[in-house]
């Protein structure tokens, strides 16, 4: 705690959260077999902008049935620029038991980078082996959120991973992701859904999904 | 278990855990002061920057619930020190703080209170509630028609209109409600909100008085505003208490919430015809407002040394009613007696105080703009004779849009520009 400590005014900020969702995706793919999952997230954020967090992801593996199916942990920095504008920068690194196109546990390691507005967020994600495929990629999002009233919220997600020489799976260049729906918020929670799809299908087929989940802030 | 009745199982858990979320009491028995303002303290916590979170996003730059979660943990921890309420919270992104509200026991002082949370480390800074008043005086017999508007000889509105009505200039009207359905109104309020939903709601008299001087429509139903193609932001910060009554009163909080919104919502002008006591928390979103490009225009109180809050706050437009026999160094004057105006319940009554003075000057403001958004604070204003505060809102306008072969610019070579 020390070595982030800052000056008054400011503490060092923990926040834990579980999440249940009927079906557990990254950037667009199910990863829990297009069945209902439960991630636990830590994080921990520091006066000076320093941030460091982890999930663990539990679920139902196709093979196997439930068990833990992965794990994320990310450290980054984010500072304000001035006029609503936060520049964010950071490495992350997800292991999946069955990512798809893998065989057994997977490992993807990122860095990243990152501008955030009031409604908007850009980020650009560089991997040197996207898990373990031996490709090295860039992943570009760009999330888009409103508020129509103070307890609901719109969000929109658009992603795109490319890979920087050669091609992704079945001699793709690149994957779309896409995601959108509507949060009702409440002091300890977030009720959401969303429809979430990506294009073309690597590896394995993918549907597109209506998503429903809760998350409880503690 | 099949996949579809298990996803719905879950689906249908989610849901139950989202009702009961929901339905959570707020942390604590209710307030024992039984909710009055002036009883209350806010405790300001630094929120971290947002940043990437891999797991999915958990809100936006207002709301993300995980960071404000770690601070709620705080402030109930604080609460509990202190043995306080915690009643609410409020995130304000603008000022990178998230705003607790908390009730203090009435045999304490919400001063002291606030002065021993603010050595706390983990707190910005905290402050009691303070409470405004809205700047009128005792209003009159009912009485609508142009002519007899202040402003249609003073202000020559006739010829204001030929340069310029206000269009599309956002003008955010801090104040009790408006009434939107009034006949003078209707149409004129692009955006509404309440922040002070625990108050009776309803038309009320002072907010509807203001927004009637700054942007009644004008087609003949009974007076014109100031900048009647204006597009007004009707944010309830203030109430009347008692109910019914004419007394308008505001909180720091309401007010702050309502700030807040006006600048998130780009407002261009924003009317504050109301003073109180300087407040750390007004001041600094005034400064952001300011910062941002808008035009913060405050009604002057003439019994309170200074002017009171926000008027005496630098940058702010501080207006008071004519007359002004001893006039004040920056602060200007603008019609404010025996104005008619609108009334809840689709009348016009004749009214009095700074408040609609500052009425006045939001509107000019909002002409100004529409010809020239650059134009921003006092300075834009032309003094009607060296030395007094009257405004010469034709040479004002025209300073703004420029020469043009106008009622205003054949008329103005006589008045001194001051």
């Amino acid at each position: 705690m020390a070595l982030f400590g800052g000056a008054g005014g400011a503490e060092a900020q923990v926040a834990v959260s579980g999440t249940i969702t009927t079906d557990y995706r990254y950037r667009g793919v199910s990863l829990s077999d297009d069945r209902p999952a439960l991630s636990v997230d830590l994080s921990y954020d520091a006066d000076n902008g320093v941030y460091l967090g982890g999930s663990i992801i539990g679920g139902h593996d196709a093979g196997i049935g439930e068990r833990i199916l992965g794990h994320l942990e990310y450290l980054g920095y984010a500072r304000p620029v001035g006029s609503g504008l936060t520049w964010d920068v950071g490495v992350s690194h997800a292991t999946f038991v069955q990512y798809p196109g893998g065989i057994g546990g997977e490992n993807n390691a990122d860095l990243y980078t990152g501008l955030r507005t009031r409604h908007f967020n850009y980020y650009l994600h560089y991997s040197p082996d996207y898990f373990g495929g031996g490709v090295a990629t860039l992943y570009a999002e760009a999330e888009a959120s409103a508020r129509p009233a103070r307890h609901w919220r719109l969000f929109a997600h658009l992603g795109v991973l490319a890979p920087l020489h050669g091609a992704l799976a079945d001699r793709e260049r690149a994957q779309y992701d896409a995601r959108a729906g509507v949060a009702a918020t409440f002091k300890r929670g977030e009720l959401s859904l969303s429809v979430t799809a990506a294009r073309p299908e690597l590896y394995v087929p993918q549907r597109d999904a209506l998503v429903l989940a809760v998350t409880c802030f503690f | 278990m099949a996949r579809f009745p298990r996803n719905l199982l879950v689906g249908v858990i989610i849901c139950l855990a989202a009702v009961g979320m929901a339905f959570a009491a707020p942390s604590g028995a209710p307030p024992p002061d039984g909710g009055d303002p002036s009883h209350r303290v806010l405790v300001l916590l630094r929120l971290a920057p947002e940043h990437f979170r891999p797991n999915g996003a958990y809100g936006d730059s207002y709301d993300d619930g995980l960071t404000r979660g770690a601070l709620r943990r705080t402030a109930s921890r604080l609460a509990r020190e202190h043995g306080l309420t915690l009643v609410d919270d409020w995130p304000m992104p603008l000022l990178g703080v998230d705003c607790f509200i908390m009730t203090v026991p009435a045999d304490r002082s919400p001063d002291k209170e606030a002065a021993l949370l603010s050595r706390d480390p983990s707190v910005a800074w905290s402050q009691p509630v303070k409470v405004y008043h809205t700047q009128s005086g005792v209003a009159a017999h009912d009485d609508s028609l142009f002519r007899v508007q202040p402003a249609a000889l003073e202000w020559r509105l006739a010829d204001l209109h030929q340069i310029a009505t206000g269009r599309n200039v956002s003008v955010a009207v801090i104040d009790s409600m408006i009434e939107r359905a009034h006949p003078d109104l209707v149409g004129q309020v692009a955006i509404a909100r309440d922040f002070v939903p625990g108050h009776p709601a309803g038309p009320e008299t002072h907010g509807t008085g203001v927004a009637g001087i700054i942007a009644a429509r004008g087609e003949g139903a009974g007076i014109v505003g100031v900048a009647p193609r204006a597009r007004l932001m009707a944010l309830r910060a203030c109430w009347q208490s008692p109910p019914g009554s004419a007394h308008t009163i505001c909180d720091s909080l309401s007010l702050a919430e309502a700030l807040h919104f006006a600048i998130e919502h780009n407002a261009q002008v924003i009317n504050l015809s109301l003073s109180g006591p300087p407040d750390p928390l007004l001041g600094k979103l005034i400064d952001v407002a300011l910062a941002h490009g808008a035009t913060v225009v405050g009604a002057y109180d003439r019994d309170v040394a200074g002017g009171g809050f926000p008027a005496s706050h630098l940058g702010v437009v501080a207006v008071t009613e004519e007359p002004m026999e001893t006039p004040t160094a920056g602060v200007y004057c603008a019609p404010g007696r025996d104005v008619p105006t609108t009334q809840p319940g689709g009348r016009w009554f004749l009214v009095n105080g700074s408040s609609y003075a500052a009425a006045h000057v939001s509107g000019l403001f909002a002409l100004m703009r529409e010809r020239a958004p650059h134009v921003r604070g006092a300075l834009a204003l032309v003094a009607a004779r060296r030395g007094v505060c009257a405004i010469d809102a034709c040479a004002s306008v025209l300073r703004a849009a420029g020469p043009c072969d106008c009622a205003c610019a054949r008329k103005v070579s006589s008045i001194d520009p001051g």
